[in-house]
Formats: structure tokens, C-alpha cells, sequence
């Protein structure tokens, strides 16, 4: 597992991909930073997180397309497979090598709020609780993408596939606005990933809403082990 | 069954019983089964499409069969991954090389995965020196030439020294030279491991392995040494005669001679025509063709035996297999 990890991390960092996703994440959440500085109220801090959030699923794609499915197309899987190393530790290793990268650039939000500390007092439970949780939300969503990108050998199918889904869930949160239906609006609110976060920006460490990513993790690296375990047998 | 492994010759280090792989409807391999000794070096020998890279493949665990087992020093591929998959290097058809890496760092991503315990600094430079790649440890893979390339996948599949190896078509992509020089290491590598590779080219295989096994359409058609493969097909002894003059002259001459069973005309170039022979076992054979001819005045231009190349062999295996 950590063979692994240390080489995603350090191929993520080799190409421009680890570079790009840092950027535009900094650049946005310095545009969310920038208005939370403006407002100069504490509780307004967790809107960078909050409004990042859209904008994660949209970019997380561009770390989780090439994990599996780069490695089918140069044919490097079969070392992997063939390595004495079980098919769930390869698959944690890509897993947490993403999620170190997405992890890494949440951690740098930190610099806001020492910037913050200038001007106001934040609130540092709710800095730590929102990292915590846009951590979590990262989590799910990587494994999503992971489980897509290795159900394919291209990069641009996987990136489209992952793309295609995060766009649904963003559009997801628009539906309550528009319908009075109150089972439609509690399903969505339910399986939405924007809105299972909202505890956090309350500074409520939400159980429900812990639960809910982290068993989407947990299913998706699953499900990611037996689309690999079976391609064996195929 | 429990000593089924050992025979009296040594342990067997590999054991294929009765492997079988469907693709849907599509048998790339049909009950095969054998198994390699400690330190021997086996060819698969096959045309393309004859499932000798899916057999490695099951071999190492990256795929897995329809039916039937495989065992590497005893430990079952499918129950006891870990335990066999260590004992394992593999090279691939395509080298499995990350091209964002440099030599050094991949062996070390190799090393790593594969958990191996050795000191990591003499083992590299020990490898290293025997794919004959010291001197582009510094250098990206994507800048590798084809060749660098698969001697890196060998020196890959050295990492921890297991003692089988699976090479799946080394000298796939190497120019003359280097095809030598991978022959030597091969052959120097036969004697501390337990080596299968394969090959479509026949003299690559006879070059290198004492055993041969050749497959086609997935089954397997021969498990024997190359001496042995002739000697199945020597059943007569084969003569090849040449000789100078008419077509109808020369065959009365061949009628004429009791020992010859059967012959025919395998090539002419302007008078020059000639005849493969199959004789009767006899020692006086050669001497009366050569007094038949000679009373007819057709003087015999060559007369040997025929010796048979793996083409030969392979080709007449499949035909043999085929009309079964």
C-alpha cells in the first residue's frame, strides 16, 4: 500500500495535474476568502468551504481519472496485480494518494484564517470542524471518481464519466428550489452531497451527515476492488 | 497427493494442472497441463494467438483460469496469493514501466511493492549490472530506448530474486545484438532460477531452453526437449537427394531402388532437381541409389540426411494435431 501511495503522490506532483489542482483550488477559495474578509463576521467563515464545495466535485475529477485507468492502459496494472500486495491495499494506496493531494489544499486554507486572525477572531472549532468536513465530502467524491476511472483504459472517458456525475449532484440542489413536492425535496436533500455539508458550516459536527461520506467512501473503494477482482476472471 | 510437487528428478517448482481460460465463447486455452523442475528452462513455443501469454498470465495471478490450478513451489496462485506471487517475477508482454519515473526510483517502486528484504543498495547494483542497465539508472524510462526498456522490465522482475521467472517474449523489439546478449543473460539466469519464456520464433527457444513446450490454439501439442521433437518425427529416415538430369530418368532410377517407400519432388532448378526420400531402414540404402544413378548416368549432385529445424517440427505438429 504505501509503494503505491508514495508513487501516486509523486506521480501527481511529476505531471502538472497536482500543480493545477492546487491553483485553481487556491484561487477560488481565495475569491470565496476574499468576500468572508470583506464581511469581517466570523460566522461567515465557513462560506469558503461551503462555496468551494460545487467547485470540488467539479475538479476533483482531475485527480481521480487517471488512477486506474492509466495504469490499464500502459499495461502497468499487471505488476501491480501480479506483486505480492492484495488488490485492497493497491486500491487504498491510489485512494489516500488522492486524497492527500485534495487534503493538502484544504490544510492551505488555513493561511485564511491566520490572515482572518488580523482583522477578526475566528472561530477555530468551526475552521477545523469545516476542514474536517470538506475533507469527508473530498472522501466520498474521490471514491466515486476512483471507482469510475477503473472501469475504463482512457483518462478522458474516466474524467468525462466522474464529470458527468458531479454535475448531476450540483444540479441535484437546484430541484428543491423549484418543486414543493416535500418527498422530492427530502430525498434530495438526502443524497445531496452539498447539502448532507451544510451541518458543518453550522459548526455541527453532524453524525448523519458523517456517516453518509464516509459510507459512500467505504462503498465505492468496495466496489472499486470487485470491478478489478473481476476483470481477473473475465 | 500430498508429495504430488516433488518427483524423483527435483521439486517441481511450477505445476499447471488441467488449465483452462474462456473468453465467452472464445477457448483461449484447453486443459493444459505441466510442470517445471527447479532450474530448468522451458519455451513456449506457439504462434501468436496460441495462449501463451494468457497461460503466463494465470501462471502469475494477473488473470484468472476457467478451470484448473496452478501452483508455484508448492502454494496454489488462487488460495495463497501472497506466498507464490513472491516467489514470482514476471515480465509481461509490454514492459509494465512508468514512464514519469527514472530507472532508479521504478526499482525502487518495485522494491517496494514487492516488500523485498535485501539490502537494497548491492541488490540494485547487482541487477543492474545484469540487464546491463548501470548506465541509464539517472535517466527518465520515456526516454529509453525499446530495448533499455525491456532489460529494465527483466531487471524489474530480478528485483528480490525470485526463483521462477516468467518472461513473456524477452526479445520482442531488440535488434540482432541485443537479442544475443539477452540469450546469454537468459541462459546465465537459468542457472539459479526457474525460467519460462516464450516465443513464436523457433530458434530463439532452441537457442536457449532445454525443454520445449509448444502450444496451439490453446492446447498443448508437445512438452518434449528439441532432440526429442526430431526424433518423433524421424519415424523413417528422410533423405534429401539432388541430383542432375530428367525428371522421368530420375524416377525410374528412385522406383528401381527397393528401400525407397515413397519420394517426391520438393524443388528443380533448371536440371537440378530435387527429391526428399523416405526409406526403409537399411544400411545398403545409400549405396544402391548411388549405383542406380550411376548405371543411368544421372550424376547425383548431394545426398544427405535431412535434418529436421523446430520449423519443420512445428509446423508437422500442428498438421498432426489437426487431422486428430
Amino acid at each position: 500500500m504505501k509503494a503505491v501511495y508514495k508513487r501516486e503522490l509523486s506521480a501527481c506532483f511529476r505531471s502538472a495535474t497536482g500543480y493545477l489542482f492546487g491553483a485553481i483550488y487556491l484561487f477560488f477559495s481565495a475569491m470565496y476568502f476574499n468576500s468572508v474578509l470583506a464581511g469581517g463576521q466570523s460566522s461567515e467563515f465557513p462560506q469558503i468551504y461551503a462555496g468551494m464545495l460545487n467547485l470540488v466535485l467539479l475538479m476533483l475529477p482531475l485527480l481521480t481519472m487517471r488512477l486506474f485507468s492509466e495504469e490499464r492502459k500502459y499495461k502497468t496494472d499487471q505488476i501491480l496485480f501480479t506483486s505480492p500486495v492484495g488488490i485492497t491495499p493497491l486500491v487504498m494506496g491510489k485512494f489516500l494518494s488522492a486524497l492527500t493531494v485534495y487534503f493538502g489544499c484544504t490544510l492551505l486554507t488555513l493561511v485564511y484564517a491566520v490572515v482572518f486572525c488580523f482583522f477578526a477572531s475566528p472561530s477555530w472549532p468551526l475552521v477545523i470542524g469545516n476542514i474536517f468536513g470538506a475533507t469527508l465530502f473530498g472522501a466520498a467524491f474521490i471514491s466515486v471518481g476512483m471507482f469510475i476511472s477503473s472501469m475504463t483504459e482512457s483518462q478522458f472517458v474516466a474524467a468525462m464519466g466522474s464529470f458527468s456525475i458531479a454535475t448531476i449532484f450540483v444540479i441535484l440542489d437546484v430541484i428543491p428550489l423549484v418543486t414543493d413536492n416535500a418527498l422530492v425535496v427530502a430525498l434530495v436533500n438526502n443524497i445531496s452531497f452539498v447539502g448532507r455539508y451544510t451541518p458543518f458550516t453550522k459548526g455541527i459536527l453532524d453524525f448523519s451527515s458523517i456517516t453518509f461520506f464516509v459510507s459512500i467512501a467505504a462503498s465505492f473503494i468496495f466496489l472499486t476492488v470487485r470491478v478489478l477482482e473481476k476483470r481477473r476472471w473475465s | 497427493m500430498m508429495y504430488d510437487f516433488k518427483n524423483k528428478d527435483g521439486v517441481a517448482m511450477i505445476k499447471v494442472r488441467h488449465l483452462t481460460k474462456k473468453y465467452g465463447s472464445i477457448t483461449a486455452l484447453d486443459d493444459v497441463s505441466f510442470s517445471v523442475k527447479k532450474g530448468e528452462i522451458v519455451g513456449f513455443l506457439g504462434p501468436n494467438g496460441a495462449g501463451k501469454s494468457t497461460a503466463m498470465n494465470i501462471i502469475t495471478g494477473y488473470l484468472s483460469s476457467t478451470s484448473g490450478s496452478v501452483s508455484i513451489d508448492g502454494y496454489d496462485i488462487l488460495d495463497e496469493p501472497t506466498e507464490a506471487k513472491k516467489r514470482l517475477g514476471y515480465l509481461p508482454e509490454i514492459p509494465p514501466l512508468y514512464p514519469d519515473m527514472t530507472v532508479d526510483e521504478y526499482l525502487d517502486f518495485v522494491y517496494e511493492l514487492k516488500g523485498v528484504k535485501q539490502k537494497k543498495e548491492a541488490h540494485f547494483n547487482e541487477i543492474c549490472e545484469l540487464a546491463r542497465i548501470t548506465a541509464v539508472r539517472g535517466r527518465l524510462i520515456r526516454n529509453l530506448s525499446k530495448g533499455y526498456r525491456q532489460r529494465v522490465g527483466i531487471a524489474q522482475a530480478l528485483v528480490g530474486n525470485p526463483p521462477v521467472l516468467i518472461l513473456d517474449e524477452p526479445t520482442v523489439g531488440l535488434d540482432p545484438k541485443q537479442i544475443v546478449e539477452m540469450r546469454t543473460l537468459i541462459q546465465k539466469l537459468g542457472q539459479q532460477h526457474t525460467v519460462i519464456l516464450s516465443s513464436h520464433i523457433l530458434s530463439e527457444v532452441q537457442a536457449v531452453c532445454g525443454r520445449i513446450i509448444v502450444l496451439n490454439n490453446g492446447r498443448l501439442i508437445a512438452d518434449s526437449t528439441a532432440e526429442h521433437l526430431s526424433d518423433r518425427l524421424g519415424d523413417g529416415s528422410t533423405l534429401i537427394l539432388r541430383a542432375v538430369g530428367e525428371e522421368k530418368e530420375i524416377q525410374a532410377a528412385l522406383q528401381s531402388v527397393r528401400s525407397v517407400k515413397r519420394f517426391s519432388r520438393t524443388d528443380t532448378a533448371g536440371k537440378t532437381k530435387t527429391y526428399s526420400l523416405t526409406l526403409t531402414p537399411s544400411e545398403s540404402a545409400r549405396s544402391e541409389l548411388f549405383f542406380a544413378f550411376s548405371a543411368r548416368k544421372i550424376p547425383i549432385v548431394e545426398m544427405k540426411s535431412a535434418e529436421y529445424s523446430l520449423e519443420d517440427i512445428f509446423i508437422s505438429l500442428v498438421n498432426q494435431k489437426d487431422k486428430k
